[in-house]
């Protein structure tokens, strides 16, 4: 169990550092500079090249980039806000994003687990075909096309709620955003969790177990649960790349300053900096969300785990 | 001896796209008292759905008429709570494929205790005490520890066990084994042949062998009941029917049942394929596969009737005599 472990977290830091290495090198290979985004007289520009040490060699540049991040935790500054290190651009961002992301996953999960679960009890019932019906619809319909619905619902028409900003995370600026989010990872939960539902409510240990007399709520609690929420955990591992990825769109849309949108003013800017910590940020995130999963895998079935 | 249970006119449906399927026609038998019943059929012959159906386990689309009596209580007019009452007490099911029958996540202690936890209201730590009592008595070594193993760390053999004695925590006045050694060496087949008879007689639990192997029931049964497309065609003390047979199904099983001591000839086989169950067909089921059938077979199914004390046939036909 150790040495497995071990493994584990050896296998992340080569991801991670592959990662970083990738996106260090791809975002330097893309046309333009952050110098040249701002359009100085020439001497100006020679001076904050040679100020950011981007003129020396790439392989100098990554050695010391790799250096600073690894020992100093320091992850440069940001070329594209002045006077502001990478670490203070990220700290106002991150919370926001880790905000959104972790409630919306906890939505989608929640939700899609609740509606998968009914919808396999009222198999082929008006309550499955509408969970279907509806996770097929989320499915299709794209999130620059909710989010605006969402916002002439519940904004422009019932006036219920903000229809964009952060406000300090205010609870009623986070709704949308969430809801939007979350609405991209219903449709995958509820598909798995009804999948699984149904395999086990048809399973023959659910038949010995009805067989038993047991009464529902030991049946579905007792013995169903477990063996059920195993594909979804499963599904949690890739979960945040999806959710880092939907982000995006639904942080550049609410207008809510999260990590989203400083990816893509930092992308259009040639903000290595910023470019090549996210991308990081975003491999550790789910590199440990993927170890997490394994973890609970292991502690949630029982052949899984200690005699490999 | 008293009788512990009597179904009358069980009939099982299911609704399929074709019609309904009647997988159950009729059936009629009693359980006594530490008295083994021999079930045996082929494949599809309504075997397990017949007891399916009394248990209350029966998939979504199918129907069970009749009655199922245990003592005076109707199991198929019970209520879900008051079934739930009986089922896994009074009357326990033993399942075939035991790798699918024990729940994966749970420690077989857990599921053993479980049950009667549930019905005689004891804590669960003291229940499973009793659990280990009975991995004990079904012959399994070092009983408390493997009470705290999961299903998979276990051979079939333990796990077929460990159901059995699941089944026989609470004592039930009726125990049924669907092909309960079907998945076992025969060595291990004896041993729990064995186990059942023993627990028949110690206390006093009616049995319901179900199986397809018709040697192996002659071994333990008292009674057989041979079932053909969902009907009771022989019911009869296990002596008469292997020395008497008289239904053409019967005597067909038998004859195609391959023996130890024959090595040369060819195996008979029961010519035809099996029947099919559809609703509103006419006439003995068997008819299309009989070698005695005659024109009234085609058109009038016949009823079980005595043929001699405790032998009961479903044909036309008095076909005595030896067997062939």
């Amino acid at each position: 169990m150790f040495t497995r472990v071990l493994k584990r977290i050896a296998i992340a830091l080569v991801t991670i550092l592959v990662t970083g290495t990738l996106a260090f090198i791809l975002v330097r290979v893309a046309p333009g500079s952050p110098i040249a985004a701002k359009q100085l007289p020439s001497q100006a520009a020679l001076n904050l090249t040679a100020y950011y040490g981007l003129d020396q060699p790439l392989w100098v540049q990554y050695l010391d980039y790799l250096r600073r991040v690894f020992v100093d935790f320091d992850f440069g500054p940001s070329f594209q806000y002045h006077g502001r290190s990478v670490r203070d651009v990220l700290a106002t961002a991150l919370p926001v994003t880790l905000t959104i992301g972790l409630w919306a996953a906890l939505v989608a999960t929640v939700c899609g687990a609740a509606i998968g679960t009914a919808a396999a009890i009222w198999r082929g019932q008006w309550i499955d075909h509408l969970a279907v019906g509806l996770t097929i619809l989320m499915q299709m319909v794209p999130t620059f096309v909710v989010a605006p619905v969402l916002v002439l619902v519940f904004t422009l028409t019932l006036r219920w709620l903000p229809g964009g900003g952060w406000n300090a995370g205010d609870p009623a600026h986070v709704i949308l955003p969430v809801f939007t989010l979350a609405l991209t990872q219903l449709p995958n939960v509820t598909r798995i969790v009804r999948a699984s539902a149904i395999e086990v409510l048809g399973s023959n240990y659910m038949l010995v177990a009805r067989g038993k007399g047991l009464p529902w709520p030991l049946l579905y609690f007792r013995h169903a649960l477990r063996p059920t929420l195993l594909p979804l955990v499963s599904y949690l591992g890739p979960m945040p790349l999806s959710l880092v990825a939907g982000m995006t769109l639904t942080d550049l849309f609410f207008s809510t300053g999260g990590v989203g949108t400083v990816f893509v003013s930092a992308a259009l800017a040639r903000d290595y900096a910023v470019v090549v910590t996210i991308t990081l940020a975003s491999a550790v995130l789910i590199t440990l969300s993927n170890c997490l999963i394994d973890l609970l895998y292991a502690a949630l079935d029982p052949r899984i785990g200690v005699e490999r | 001896m008293p009788r512990i249970m009597s179904v009358e006119n069980l009939s099982v449906r299911f609704a399929s796209r074709s019609g309904q399927i009647e997988v159950v026609k009729d059936l009629n038998f009693d359980l006594w008292t530490g008295q083994v019943l021999g079930l045996v059929g082929e494949s599809g012959s309504g075997k397990t759905q017949a007891f399916l159906a009394i248990m209350g386990l029966l998939a979504r689309n199918g129907r069970a008429e009749g009655r199922a009596l245990l003592g005076d209580v109707d199991l198929l007019q019970l209520k879900p709570r008051a079934l739930n009452r009986m089922r896994g007490r009074e009357i326990a099911m033993v399942f075939q494929d035991t790798a699918a029958a024990l729940n994966p996540t749970l420690r077989i202690g857990i599921q053993m205790a479980e049950v009667l936890a549930l019905h005689h209201a004891v804590p669960l730590p003291q229940a499973e005490l009793a659990a280990i009592d009975m991995l004990d008595m079904v012959g399994i070594s070092d009983p408390e520890r493997r009470a705290r193993c999961y299903p998979h760390e276990l051979s079939g053999g333990m796990r077929q066990r460990v159901l059995i004695g699941m089944a026989l925590m609470c004592r039930p006045k009726v125990l049924i084994a669907d092909e309960a050694t079907a998945s076992l060496d025969a060595t291990v087949q004896a041993q729990i042949l064995t186990l059942f008879k023993t627990v028949c007689d110690r206390l006093g639990t009616a049995l319901v062998l179900i199986t397809h192997d018709l040697s192996l029931a002659a071994s333990i049964a008292d009674r057989m009941m041979v079932m053909y497309a969902g009907q009771a065609v022989e019911i009869a003390t296990t002596d008469a029917l292997f020395h008497d047979p008289r239904h053409p199904y019967t005597r067909g099983l038998l004859a195609s049942t391959p023996a130890a001591t024959v090595t040369r000839g060819k195996l008979y086989t029961i010519p035809g394929p099996p029947p099919r169950l559809l609703e509103g067909e006419r006439g003995c089921r068997f008819n299309p596969r009989c070698p005695h059938r005659a024109a009234h077979c085609v058109e009038l199914a016949p009823i079980l009737r005595p043929v001699a004390l405790d032998h009961q046939v479903a044909c036309h036909f008095d076909i005595g005599g030896a067997s062939q």
